[in-house]
């Protein structure tokens, strides 16, 4: 059965890199810019690695992720953002409530979202020194 | 000479005592006290994240002996670490 990714971003740049790195690859990739609709299908679906934008048009970062770990614990969560103090800060809050996720550098390009996608699904990747950016 | 290792986490990386006193375990059975590992939080110092081209979380960086190597995934597997750190793993 093939591993299937989500992608929650209202970024049409974004979902497209998603899309050009993803499609054609064994994994499943489903996409949507809501992050209500990113929780539904969270509820409705077996998920095994969420990528999801740190700002979203309909709900914020981190009460979307609040509700998906409420019903999922352990899947991999990537938040695409930029490395910077205002943004860090918008997550400061899940850090003192022990809600686990991750970092992915914006912009992010084709194949560092196909490197980490492998990376996280499938193991381990060794990469030279400064090759993802 | 002194293997100097850079991990970049989020501070609520997954189980994340539990991943760090693993790579710490993989560390001590393998390089002995023959190294040292500075643990970064992202969300605290975003800054050195971005001086060190970080690109995801979270990442070992193996800084000396040079040449620098990153490593990205599963890094608390420890075949696959001391693999991309090129050592052996002990017995």
């Amino acid at each position: 059965m093939s591993k299937t990714i989500l992608v929650i971003d209202d970024n049409k740049t974004i979902m497209s890199a998603f899309r050009f790195a993803l499609e054609g690859t064994p994994y499943t990739l489903i996409t949507t810019s809501k992050g209500g609709e990113g929780v539904a299908c969270v509820r409705s679906k077996q998920i095994d690695l969420i990528y999801m934008d740190i700002e979203m048009e309909d709900a914020s970062v981190v009460d979307t992720l609040r509700e998906i770990r409420s019903h999922d614990k352990s899947v991999p969560i990537y938040i695409i953002t930029p490395f910077e103090q205002k943004f860090m800060d918008m997550l400061l809050p899940l850090k003192s409530e022990g809600i686990s996720f991750d970092l992915l550098n914006k912009p992010c390009n084709i194949d560092a979202i196909t490197l980490i996608t492998e990376s996280v699904l499938d193991g381990i990747n060794y990469l030279k020194g400064g090759f993802l950016k | 000479m002194k293997t100097l290792l850079k991990l970049y986490i989020v501070g609520n990386t997954f189980q994340p005592n539990h991943a760090v006193t693993k790579l710490k375990d993989i560390c001590d059975s393998n390089l002995g006290s023959d190294y040292e590992l500075e643990i970064i939080d992202v969300l605290e110092h975003p800054e050195l994240a971005e001086k060190d081209n970080i690109v995801v979380t979270p990442t070992l960086i193996k800084m000396m002996p040079t040449p620098v190597k990153i490593l990205i995934g599963d890094l608390y597997n420890a075949k696959a670490l001391l693999l991309g750190l090129e050592k052996e793993e002990q017995e």
